[in-house]
């Protein structure tokens, strides 16, 4: 009898310690923040580890950046953390911890900077990206210059108007709108044959890809970094498009500064903007 | 052996072990709503005076009520007289039947709206035919249903399971002794007997898919009045505004709470001790 | 007269009798659990098909495998009364009573005078209008009983009818059997495993061990 429920105590006694210790590291990992904000979970860089807060439309160039890095550097692992801008920069304001921020809307740089987020003399323009047309193989809605993206009964996917790949897409269609590239009536016609806003540019390419849409506006580098035959592109004259700019820098939270900044530094070296040219990004010079 | 002694350890085991059960049921029920209580924190009555009546709010809480209003009323439909044919017949397979419908339970949504993809999409399974006699369902607001559905029907379905395994079969068989049809008894007998169990089960569905999100905008995307309900709209507006964002959620939440506590007066009003 | 000859094949044991019960005859089937007196009672309501055999009440056959014949439930016209009586509780005595005549569409007028009559004879008539969830269990026996008779069946099965009841509903419920039956000039087929109760309410006893009928006894002359 006192035999099974002196068990049944230590079984407690275990389970409230396994807890106890849970809360703790749960607690530690969030106390970084001034704000006392509920914590968005993130893993905290320690030795040669880093965290990178990457937009999303990195996606597909991360996987050659993080392992030519740490080749580079023994000893290093680059966690990329791989969201909308919007959402990342939200994260850093809610107090989630990372080392290294890549943005791919300025505007958004500008405002952790004014909050303190970054260490603002590490930020620097990190390359750029122009909007294009991208069709599933086969081109099922028969798509063969621009006009026809506002062909009733076309099926389009852009990302909404908050993300930096929506805003771009919005004012590449209005640039296009106002030039005699397409027919007065285009933009109107366009935004009608929109069956979804993607809130990441990745949701914009899966959807072209499965080919459930017709067409899709993104970044060139996400036609680039695509399996080759899988898409077909239709491209936008630069002096149309909107050039998006990427920024990077590194987080005022971050643990390990010096790994941060050095990933930084081979990002804008030659190997690092030869690996993002690869991908369809276009340096900044 | 010194009895007195024992007694007084065993009495005070018996109050460590409460003590330690209570700090447990305090921890798990401040995990659970202190999350909530941050975000109420972050709620001013002008920032919901201000943004609930947002056309874009206001479109997807009336989408998101229709949707998985009719999401549950096809549940109800189809799966009441199938979780009792389920239930009350012996057949090869059934085991495995239990477990397809435990499944989206466990399903990450984004997995069942993907795989809703690559069934109903125009490049689909069966979404290649439908496309060819002009029925493309992706990205409609019928594709907001059936993934509703496909993520909530759980909720219903084990739920009426349970209730027509309980139900001593006595009833519906005397039902029939007495010359009732096997729909009558169904109708007069069995429905009345499991009603209050059954309707908690649906609000349990409906609230569920309320909540849906992952497999939505898998699967019918994200265009407002037309697919994004009220948690697409939360996380479309999590990108910009994020008052809106806010304001949504506490919304949502106060739909759920409500729900929730519908169902404790519905089980705790139990008529019959079936 | 009611004629039962079937073959079952049960889990651990082929279930394999032939007996009759006449009219206004009461016979008692005893024996352990799992012996095969509830299958028994089963198969000739219909909720149970036999292997093979014939169950006939009078020249009505209900089933015959030989023949393809198998009467649905609704249409054996038998009255069944379950161990835990098995009253509808979200009804009210008066809707439990008159459940079956309302099933078989009889017009309102004879339905609530047939009704009536047997609220009256079980004398549950104070009850009418009281759900029957809320009966106590010898109340809940009476309207079992009631709700079974009122829709004159040409054969009554009572399974159990005692074991929830103290000793003096009991009595009650045994003598209103009796009557039923015997006012009836129905055959009664009734399953308990107390031997007082055998002798008590029944005519004829046949004890069942293994699916088999082992020994039958005649208790003609006990009653008045």
């Amino acid at each position: 009898m006192s035999d099974s429920s002196a068990r049944k105590i230590t079984v407690l006694f275990v389970l409230c310690a396994v807890l106890t210790a849970a809360l703790a590291i749960a607690g530690c990992t969030g106390t970084t923040g001034s704000d006392n904000v509920t914590t968005l979970a993130t893993t905290p860089a320690t030795g040669g580890d880093i965290v990178v807060f990457t937009a999303a439309s990195l996606t597909g160039v991360s996987a050659d950046l993080g392992p030519a890095f740490e080749d580079a550097n023994p000893g290093t692992t680059v966690t990329f953390n791989l969201q909308g801008t919007q959402s990342l920069k939200k994260q850093i304001e809610l107090g989630a911890t990372g080392d290294v921020f890549i943005s791919a809307k300025t505007a958004y740089t500008n405002d952790l900077m004014a909050g303190g987020y970054l260490v603002n003399e590490t930020v620097k323009k990190l390359t750029s990206n122009y909007i294009v047309v991208i069709l599933p193989a086969g081109n099922p809605g028969n798509i063969t210059s621009l006009d026809d993206l506002a062909r009733p009964g076309m099926k389009i996917a852009m990302g909404t108007a908050e993300v930096p790949v929506g805003i771009n897409t919005r004012t590449v269609i209005d640039n296009l709108a106002n030039s005699t590239l397409v027919s007065s009536g285009w933009k109107e016609g366009v935004f009608d044959n929109v069956v979804t806003y993607e809130t990441t540019e990745p949701g914009v390419v899966t959807k072209v890809s499965l080919g459930e849409v017709d067409a899709g506006f993104v970044y060139e580098s996400s036609y680039k970094a695509a399996a080759a035959g899988s898409l077909e592109l239709v491209p936008i004259p630069e002096e149309y498009n909107a050039l998006q700019i990427y920024t990077v820098g590194v987080l005022s939270d971050s643990t390990n500064k010096e790994t941060a900044q050095k990933f930084i530094d081979f990002l804008l070296s030659s190997e690092g903007q030869e690996i993002l040219k690869n991908y369809g990004f276009t340096s900044i010079s | 052996m010194n009895v007195m002694a024992d007694e007084k350890r065993q009495k005070f085991r018996a109050r460590a072990a409460k003590g330690i059960a209570a700090t447990l049921v305090l921890i798990v029920c401040l995990y659970l709503t202190l999350p909530l209580v941050a975000l109420v924190l972050r709620v001013t009555p002008e920032l919901l005076m201000t943004y609930l009546p947002n056309e874009t709010v206001q479109k997807a809480l009336w989408l998101s009520l229709l949707t998985s209003g009719i999401a549950t009323v096809t549940v109800i439909a189809i799966g009441t007289p199938a979780a009792y044919f389920h239930s009350r017949t012996a057949y090869p397979g059934k085991t495995l039947v239990d477990t397809f419908i435990d499944l989206p339970l466990v399903l990450p949504p984004a997995v069942a709206g993907f795989s809703l993809l690559l069934l109903f999409g125009r490049t689909g399974l069966l979404g290649t035919y439908l496309h060819i006699i002009g029925i493309d369902v992706a990205f409609t607001t019928l594709a907001v249903v059936m993934a509703q559905i496909f993520v909530s029907s759980p909720f219903y379905l084990r739920q009426a399971k349970a209730l027509f395994e309980q139900l001593d079969p006595a009833y519906e068989e005397t039902a029939r002794t007495l010359g009732s049809s096997s729909f009558r008894t169904f109708i007069s007998i069995i429905l009345p007997l499991t009603a209050s169990g059954l309707i908690s089960g649906a609000i349990m569905t409906f609230a569920r898919a309320l909540g849906e999100f992952g497999a939505t905008i898998m699967f019918a995307g994200n265009l407002p009045g037309v697919t994004q309900t009220m948690p697409l709209a939360i996380y479309a507006a999590m990108q910009g505004n994020f008052d809106v964002a806010i304001a949504i959620s506490v919304l949502l939440v106060a739909i759920s709470l409500a729900i929730m506590l519908a169902v404790r007066l519905l089980t705790r009003n139990r008529k019959y001790d079936v | 007269m009611f004629n039962c000859n079937v073959r079952k094949q049960l889990r651990d044991f082929t279930l394999d009798v032939s007996f009759q019960v006449g009219r206004g005859e009461i016979l008692v089937l005893m024996g352990d659990n799992g012996a095969g007196k509830t299958t028994v009672l089963r198969m000739t309501a219909g909720l149970l098909t036999p292997t093979s055999g014939t169950i006939r009440i009078g020249d009505r056959i209900l089933f015959d495998n030989a023949a393809h014949i198998d009467v649905p439930v609704e249409n054996r016209q038998t009255g069944y009364v379950f161990q835990n009586s098995a009253v509808f509780p979200h009804m009210t005595v008066r809707d439990n009573v008159s459940f079956g005549l309302r099933a078989r569409r009889l017009d309102p007028e004879t339905i609530a005078a047939r009704t009536a009559d047997w609220l009256e004879r079980l004398t549950i008539d104070d009850l009418a209008d009281v759900r029957a969830g809320q009966l106590s269990g010898g109340q809940k026996q009476r309207v079992a009983l009631a709700r079974a008779m009122v829709t004159e069946p040409s054969l009554l099965m009572l399974d159990e009818p005692f074991t929830a009841l103290d000793a003096k509903n009991q009595a009650a419920v045994r003598e209103w059997i009796r009557l039923c039956v015997h006012e009836h000039d129905i055959p009664c087929l009734l399953v308990t495993h107390a031997v007082g109760d055998a002798e008590a309410v029944g005519d004829r006893l046949c004890v069942l061990e293994q699916g088999r009928i082992v020994r039958e006894e005649n208790f003609s002359g006990t009653h008045g």
